[in-house]
């Protein structure tokens, strides 16, 4: 990789190739670009069928040109034969691609700064991202409520769904399920429109004071407000309980019942075994130990 | 234009090579140095020059003509560089 092959090394490699002596392909390389030397000198174009084409040059410091042939180029460029040029859109410039580029790993220092050290805002992000089954279904409904301007429901499954598995899978998700939570972060200034303005202090007071006491009770009452003010337009949707319950308590009280099963059956073999081996040499009249 | 039938028979006359010969290392020529082409290796012909290949990114160009701008693809480009023996032949 990136070396540079001397005749000699080049001769071998030929030689190898044309199963010939090393020392006639070196006469041949020697000759053969000696004889080009002097055609392209004397102004003619010296084609070598697959490589190409040898040609004067007017300029001085390049007196010979040459152009590869179609088939070399091709045979070159194969591993990016797949890759097409990209017509770029009017409203991008090269700047804009090149700071793009330049900023991606930036960005991605930013939003784990934001999970990580949440803003006023992002403590409600935070916040929702903790509340139980019940509230992200509330979350999704306050949604839905919003967008019924026109009087129309537009509740969709597929977000009580989304909202769940962020619930679920807990702070790891938390990262990929950005654009999501953006989503339901937005929800709060909603209500404040949507829910004659009784719920806009009660998000205020959540970040500022204290909102590990305070925000249980803002969310319930907000429940009840969005609870009421959704079910007039859009019908709730239940949500299966039964994938919190299977994953953390099922296999612990397995484990115990079998432990606890496995250490008195041993118990039990060992004491019969113990009174079958007493009985054998008292029946012997020997002595047990 | 000389073409490489052409090159072969200077090649049968000059060199004391047969002619299977010559046409197996003229046959099999391009295909090595494409190998090392493809290796990104520069081949140095003494006395000739060097052809060297080089690894191009993608990068985006702007077309002068009607400006927008295009992203091309990353391509390898093969070319060469005469030697300074070659270049004191010429300028003479």
């Amino acid at each position: 990789m990136n070396k540079k092959v001397p005749l000699k090394k080049f001769a071998e490699l030929l030689a190898s190739e044309a199963e010939c002596k090393p020392a006639e392909a070196q006469t041949f390389v020697k000759d053969v670009f000696q004889i080009i030397a002097e055609k392209v000198y004397n102004g003619e174009s010296v084609e070598i069928h697959g490589l190409g084409v040898f040609s004067a040059s007017p300029n001085l410091t390049e007196p010979v040109k040459f152009e590869p042939a179609v088939e070399f180029a091709d045979e070159l460029n194969l591993p990016f034969a797949m890759f097409q040029p990209i017509v770029i859109g009017d409203g991008i410039s090269v700047e804009e691609i090149n700071a793009i580029q330049s900023n991606v790993p930036q960005t991605e220092e930013v939003e784990a700064v934001e999970i990580t050290e949440p803003t006023a805002n992002e403590t409600d992000l935070s916040e929702t991202v903790a509340v139980t089954d019940c509230e992200v279904s509330e979350v999704s409904d306050v949604k839905s409520t919003d967008d019924t301007d026109d009087g129309k429901c537009e509740c969709d499954p597929d977000s009580n769904n989304e909202s769940k598995s962020m619930v679920d899978d807990g702070n790891s998700e938390q990262k990929d399920e950005e654009p999501d939570i953006k989503d339901i972060d937005e929800m709060p200034q909603d209500i404040e429109i949507k829910s004659d303005g009784s719920c806009e202090p009660d998000i205020e007071n959540e970040t500022k004071d204290d909102p590990d006491v305070e925000e249980t009770a803002s969310w319930t009452d907000r429940e009840g407000e969005t609870e009421e003010s959704s079910s007039e337009t859009c019908t709730y949707l239940p949500e299966d309980d039964e994938e919190y319950v299977e994953y953390y308590d099922a296999p612990r009280s397995r484990f115990g019942m079998g432990f606890i099963i496995g250490l008195l059956s041993g118990l039990i073999i060992g004491a019969l075994a113990f009174a079958a081996y007493a009985i054998y040499f008292a029946n012997n009249g020997q002595k047990l130990f | 234009m000389i073409e490489t039938e052409s090159l072969k028979e200077v090649l049968l006359n000059e060199t004391s090579l047969s002619e299977k010969l010559i046409d197996i290392l003229m046959e099999k020529l391009p295909e090595v140095m494409l190998d090392c082409a493809k290796e990104l290796d520069a081949v140095a012909i003494p006395g000739f020059g060097t052809f060297f290949s080089e690894k191009q990114d993608e990068r985006v160009v702007t077309d002068k003509t009607n400006g927008e701008n295009v992203m091309l693809p990353p391509q390898i480009k093969y070319g060469f560089k005469s030697s300074v023996v070659l270049r004191k032949k010429f300028v003479g």
